[in-house]
């Protein structure tokens, strides 16, 4: 069993909405948009965190990679806690957690070859003008685009929507990360070439690189993952093995997922086993579990307070106190 | 064209032309209005060479009408007007085009610094350019004359200070677009430092914008060297086509019927306006397709090819 | 199934549409056919650029100017088509309408979602203002919104709802065909599921005949009896939506399939190799041929004829035996 890589502790994340007010200060109502999350990812692991838009799965990528400060809570890489550090203190982690993003086609600098924006990173890190050449090109190559001189002098929009991600990929490996962030990889691209590039993240993870794959397609997470954690409005309502999961599905969010995918047997009419109402104001959340408005099983006392996680099976945890009564 | 071991062929196009190349060739309007202002520019530079007379000349006491000696006559003080408009063109551009620099590189600093840093910075940067935005810029360069003296340097740096504040605001949203793009955000959370990013990514995308307005300025600032000239504050050592347009009032050019002392330098302040006007306006529009009015015109419709298209599912 | 006795109520046949992009011309769509009686519910597949949306805007008429629109389309007999603009102009929304990709982000922010789909009505009908609302509201039930909410802007809505607008303001004169571009694209899964069933409801109670436009061939079985899949501007398969999805005829139809990612089924899922041929080029032979897996010499110099075999139509030479073309 490999060690524990990445750990997220009771992180919560809040922002104020609208931005910053006269002179920076801010007077604005607040957005909770992600509440006490925690999770584990390993070394060679691929842990898949599945949510619809706007649940804050984004957001927590953003968080471990830096790009957003948390209000609390903590992030934990390979022993160190990453929330208090900042400046260059932060830097090597810079390097050892690369995020690779939902949009290819703003993701590279249109004026920029793919030979320097995969040199980029290196760049930025010293790595030794020498060595360079050798390593962008074992990146390009190692992410399916070979030769490599072909592409090497080539613009972002001479390339398609694969090739521009399978090039942000090797300008993530190419500075050796331990830990690959991959926010919605495939969402933006032609279904017919999204299985490619979820089997070059699949590949990746045999060098021993730990993925933590941020998805709202649930067909796409299951493919790749081992373990599966479901988000719904800023926090976790269930994780587990992805095969548990899939199977007995806990908690009743998690049950409307999977019942709304829409099935590729046209006898098969999806309907999904939730009742029509909308998400919670993130500004003013309720006191109670945030799901209760469109759960088919709710009842009074789901509206008190918000259920903790509590296990359901062998290291499966569901946050809901009607699932975990049975 | 080589695969790769999923079979996708990279496809060979031929690449876009430089930035700058396209800036100044990719529109009609914009060769034309910077041909016009290389040739204004040119008859400036060759001033003392192609006037038929000295500037300070006087030939006779009074108008004379066009002749072929004096091909646009003389006016009220004797004085050759061809010889005084060349001249003046001079004192027009050079005032214009370094007027506008000193806008572009105060209004283009500060729209960087607050659009990129943002916050608190941004905050107070901003107001700072409001406040600036609202000065009536005329009664300013008036008050400026008086108090700095009538130089041309003096009017130069208050033209600037005038008019950087649009600039600083167009380079600041330009800045803070520019920053929302994900490859920016993905060097960032690489570890790039704020400069690298500034110096890598943000200043070459906002570059051509902030030329394209620099040229829009210069119209500006040689219209505003004119009216402060025609107001007679400026500098009274030098010609400039302001300066001949006030004389022109104050010798009775017009109620003399002196046509040939009055038309010239107004026509050629409008002119050269006109022509960095369409070289800005046709930059912009270069750089940005959507600005223009040209969705009317059967041609610009661009049907996105297939590889790297942005048409997503 | 249709019943072949009614008459057809939409017939496109051999429709082509060109692009005229100043250095060339955009071959968009190529020789389209297909035919709707009422109730039918026919579903386009393609990806990025084959020609889908091109399709429905040429049927209504919808194309910019630079535009060369080539065959027929017949409205209850009548070639809509042939007279212009103006010929066409009747014809929108009163018996063809449409849902546009992105409608629900196509809202006017400043006017109440009342206002915006009552103006067809007012326009098309000439009705007074009670009568145009007494609708709305009619509309607002039928999609499963709250009438009193035709008073909110669009802002106050939430995507889901905002879709629902979108299919209430094209149903606003009672039209015969509704043409539907991407309607659940950008929305959550389960938004999406009950958009499906929104979609079915309606046609069933309405009586209004169906296209569906969409990448996602799962989504559009839901909803769908037929679909024809598109590649580079043509129908490369229509058939039955059952037999499309269990035995595909053409070799891109099920290479499209196999690429879907779906749970439990990670070691079959492949991605189809190469890229979709640019259009602007003329192409020889079958456009799908560079990328096919069962390609043959001839494929690539002659371009496959249109087989028929009943239930549907495959543009592919493996589909008849070599000397027996219809």
């Amino acid at each position: 069993m490999s060690a524990t890589l990445l750990e997220l502790s009771g992180l919560t994340v809040h922002y104020p909405a609208g931005g910053a007010g006269l002179f920076g200060r801010s007077t604005r109502p607040v957005v909770h948009a992600v509440e006490g999350v925690s999770l584990t990812v390993a070394a060679g692991q691929i842990v898949a965190l599945v949510g619809e838009s706007g649940c804050g799965k984004s957001t927590v990528a953003r968080t471990i990679v830096g790009l957003q400060h948390a209000s609390s809570g903590r992030v934990t890489f390979d022993g160190t806690d990453l929330t208090g550090l900042r400046g260059a203190a932060l830097r090597p982690y810079r390097r050892a957690i690369q995020l690779v993003h939902q949009d290819p086609y703003d993701a590279l600098d249109p004026r920029m070859t793919v030979r320097a924006i995969v040199e980029e990173g290196l760049r930025i890190h010293g790595v030794p003008r020498g060595d360079r050449d050798a390593i962008v090109r074992g990146a390009l190559e190692r992410v399916g685009l070979t030769p490599a001189d072909a592409v090497l002098d080539r613009y972002p929009h001479q390339l398609s929507g694969g090739q521009r991600q399978r090039v942000a990929i090797a300008a993530a490996i190419a500075l050796t990360p331990r830990l690959l962030v991959a926010d919605e990889p495939v969402s933006m691209l032609d279904v017919s070439v999204r299985a490619s590039v979820l089997e070059l993240i699949d590949d990746l993870r045999r060098d021993g690189l730990a993925v933590l794959i941020i998805t709202h397609d649930l067909a796409g997470a299951v493919m790749l993952a081992d373990r599966i954690a479901v988000m719904y409005f800023g926090r976790i309502v269930e994780e587990g093995p992805v095969g548990e999961v899939m199977e007995c599905p806990a908690h009743p969010y998690t049950r409307a997922l999977l019942s709304a995918m829409p099935s590729p047997d046209p006898a098969v009419r999806t309907k999904p086993e939730v009742v029509p109402g909308e998400l919670p104001d993130s500004v003013h959340p309720p006191l109670g579990c945030a799901f209760a408005s469109r759960c088919p099983v709710a009842e009074p006392r789901c509206e008190e307070a918000v259920p903790a996680l509590a296990m359901v099976g062998a290291g499966h945890h569901a946050a809901c106190i009607v699932a975990t009564q049975r | 064209m080589v695969a790769s071991p999923s079979g996708e062929r990279v496809v060979s196009v031929p690449t876009r032309r430089g930035t700058a190349l396209r800036l100044i060739t990719g529109n009609r309007q914009t060769v034309l209005g910077l041909c016009a202002l290389g040739v204004f520019a040119l008859i400036a530079l060759l001033a003392p060479v192609i006037a038929p007379t000295p500037v300070n000349t006087g030939f006779s006491n009074g108008f004379s009408a066009p002749t072929a000696a004096h091909p646009l006559g003389l006016d009220g003080g004797g004085f050759d007007v061809l010889s005084r408009l060349v001249h003046g063109a001079q004192t027009s551009l050079l005032v214009g085009t370094i007027a506008a620099l000193v806008g572009m590189v105060i209004g283009g600093t500060i729209g960087f610094v607050a659009g990129y840093f943002g916050g608190r910075t941004d905050g107070v940067l901003m107001r700072i350019t409001d406040y600036f935005l609202v000065i009536p810029d005329i009664p300013l360069m008036i008050v400026a004359a008086a108090v700095f003296g009538q130089s041309l340097t003096n009017i130069m740096i208050v033209i600037g200070l005038v008019y950087w504040a649009s600039t600083a605001r167009l380079i600041r949203a330009q800045v803070m677009s520019v920053r929302q793009r994900t490859f920016v955000k993905r060097v960032e959370a690489m570890g790039a430092s704020p400069l690298f990013v500034l110096t890598r990514h943000v200043v070459p995308q906002v570059t051509p914008l902030l030329v394209a307005n620099t040229v829009l300025m210069v119209a500006n600032a040689i219209f505003a060297e004119t009216y402060i000239s025609f107001l007679g504050l400026g500098d009274p050592s030098v010609m400039s086509w302001g300066r001949m347009i006030q004389d022109a009032l104050d010798q009775g050019a017009v109620v003399a019927g002196a046509w040939w002392v009055v038309l010239p330098p107004g026509l050629a302040v409008t002119l050269v306006v006109l022509a960095a006007t369409i070289a800005g306006q046709g930059m912009e529009d270069t750089l940005n397709p959507r600005l223009k009015v040209g969705h009317l015109a059967v041609r610009r419709f661009r049907v996105r090819p297939l590889h790297g298209a942005p048409d997503r599912p | 199934m249709t019943t072949s006795v009614t008459a057809p109520l939409l017939e496109v046949r051999d429709l082509g549409v060109d692009f005229d992009i100043g250095r060339g011309q955009v071959h968009a769509v190529r020789g389209v056919s297909f035919t709707l009686h009422p109730r039918d519910r026919l579903g386009i597949v393609g990806e990025s650029g084959c020609g889908k949306s091109t399709v429905v805007l040429a049927v209504m008429g919808l194309l910019p100017p630079n535009a060369e629109v080539s065959g027929q389309v017949l409205l209850d007999g009548v070639d809509i088509l042939a007279g212009g603009d103006s010929g066409m102009r009747p014809h929108r929304w009163r018996d063809i309408s449409m849902v546009f990709q992105g409608a629900m982000n196509a809202f006017n922010p400043v006017r109440t979602v009342g206002d915006q789909i009552a103006e067809p009505i007012r326009m098309h009908r000439k009705a007074s203002r009670r009568d145009a609302d007494k609708r709305v509201a009619e509309l607002l039930d039928m999609v499963g919104i709250p009438a009193v909410r035709a008073a909110c802007y669009p802002h106050e809505f939430s995507g889901g709802m905002r879709q629902r607008a979108a299919l209430a303001m094209a149903l606003a004169c009672g039209p015969k065909v509704l043409l539907a571009d991407e309607p659940t694209t950008a929305l959550d899964v389960i938004v999406q599921a009950e958009i499906l069933q929104l979609l079915r409801r309606v046609s069933d109670d309405l009586g209004v005949a169906l296209v569906f436009i969409s990448h996602d061939l799962p989504a559009v079985a839901q909803v769908t009896e037929r679909v024809a899949v598109m590649y580079a501007g043509r129908v490369v398969e229509q058939a039955p939506v059952s037999r499309l999805l269990t035995a595909p005829r053409h070799p891109y139809a099920a290479a499209l399939l196999a690429a879907i990612p779906r749970p439990g089924a990670a070691a079959t899922v492949r991605s189809i190799p190469g890229e979709p041929p640019r259009l602007d080029t003329t192409v020889t032979g079958c456009a799908f041929a560079p990328r096919c897996a069962s390609v043959l010499d001839n494929c690539r110099i002659t371009e496959p004829p249109n087989i028929f075999d009943g239930e549907g139509v495959v543009a592919c030479h493996l589909a008849a035996p070599v000397g027996l073309l219809q």
